[in-house]
């Protein structure tokens, strides 16, 4: 009975749709950034196909479906990069300077980091686009040889991390300037991140997601130039 | 039938994507070449930023649930998880302070450097 279900790849598309719907409603109903539906919904299928006894296998007949629109969500990034094209004129130095400074210094520091604390190949490749934002992200792990539910992880943890330090983060450094401050959101924390930037302002915000598709373009290519 | 449209359109462009890259000499995200070509597309006027306005609205309201598939593949591995998670916790925050620094404050200069230079 159990397999029958499970073999179906409508169990895992199902249980993903209700699962992320429910972490939307948590999330709504408390406003917290750690409320994360994206978080939440991960925990809530893990929870299940542990306590079951469901192989991700079977899970992954519904999951693979989903997963498959990862390729044109990443390509509609160029809709609201075009979107926002007057912004993205009128500060495209600052723009550049910051999203290819910041992707280096996020490269570098997880190498470094990563020698420091002990961590190895795969994980190296993993962690690398950890700040960049999702699609592009799995896309880039993969591309290195990482594993990519891992980068989801850490990139989950940065982004709610992000989120939540930001104004902490912006004090901290003594940032004063708005450009300066939206860009730095998007290109260390991405969506997850951004969504605190666009509480913030809707200026900040519009600069955090074009920051964050900068940024992923620039990790892409750093990866491909480097490794 | 616009939705069928920009569905199949974005589809055929994403496998476009990745036949370029499976061609290319080096390893670049085809899903990615597929956002460079769409921008073109959209900057040339071949396809209109409303001809797209269903499907983007759709993809950008609930993006997040499509990572979930991938997220949850960590059951997979929560042996290195459990092993791990203190340097992979710690590696995350450290480098996210580094970044959100290093990303503010080349922007801060770089606003700098255009501001002085208009005043001249």
């Amino acid at each position: 009975m159990k397999e029958l279900i499970t073999a179906n790849p409508l169990f895992g598309v199902s249980i993903t749709i209700i699962s992320y719907a429910l972490g939307l409603f948590a999330n709504k109903k408390t406003g917290k950034a750690i409320f994360n539906p994206l978080l939440i919904a991960e925990v809530l299928i893990v929870a299940v196909l542990l306590i079951f006894d469901i192989p991700f296998s079977s899970y992954n007949k519904g999951g693979a479906v989903i997963n498959m629109f990862l390729g044109p969500i990443t390509a509609l990034l160029a809709y609201s990069i075009y979107r926002e094209r007057e912004l993205v004129k009128s500060h495209l130095l600052s723009i550049l300077a910051g999203t290819i400074a910041g992707s280096i210094a996020s490269i570098i520091s997880i190498i470094f980091l990563s020698k420091l604390f002990g961590i190895n190949e795969p994980l190296i490749s993993s962690l690398l686009p950890k700040s960049v934002t999702t699609p592009i992200a799995i896309a880039i792990s993969e591309s290195l040889g990482g594993i990519r539910s891992l980068t989801v992880t850490s990139l989950l943890l940065t982004g709610v991390a992000g989120n939540i330090l930001a104004p902490f983060m912006i004090k901290l450094f003594r940032v004063r300037n708005r450009v300066a401050e939206g860009v730095a959101i998007g290109t260390a924390s991405h969506v997850v991140g951004t969504s605190k930037a666009l509480e913030m302002g809707e200026d900040i915000g519009a600069i955090s997601s074009i920051a964050l598709s900068f940024s992923g373009i620039i990790t892409a290519v750093i990866a491909m130039i480097a490794f | 039938m616009q939705i069928l449209l920009q569905l199949s359109g974005l589809f055929i462009l994403t496998l476009i994507g990745e036949a370029i890259s499976s061609v290319l000499p080096f390893t670049f995200p085809g899903t990615l070449i597929a956002m460079f070509l769409l921008l073109i597309i959209l900057c040339s006027g071949i396809v209109k930023e409303t001809q797209l306005k269903e499907s983007a609205t759709f993809f950008s309201r609930y993006m997040a649930m499509f990572f979930v598939p991938a997220g949850v593949e960590i059951v997979e591995n929560l042996e290195i998880l459990r092993t791990s998670w203190i340097p992979l916790v710690a590696v995350s925050i450290i480098s996210l302070f580094i970044t959100f620094f290093v990303a503010a404050k080349a922007v801060e200069i770089a606003e700098h450097v255009t501001a002085k230079r208009r005043s001249e």
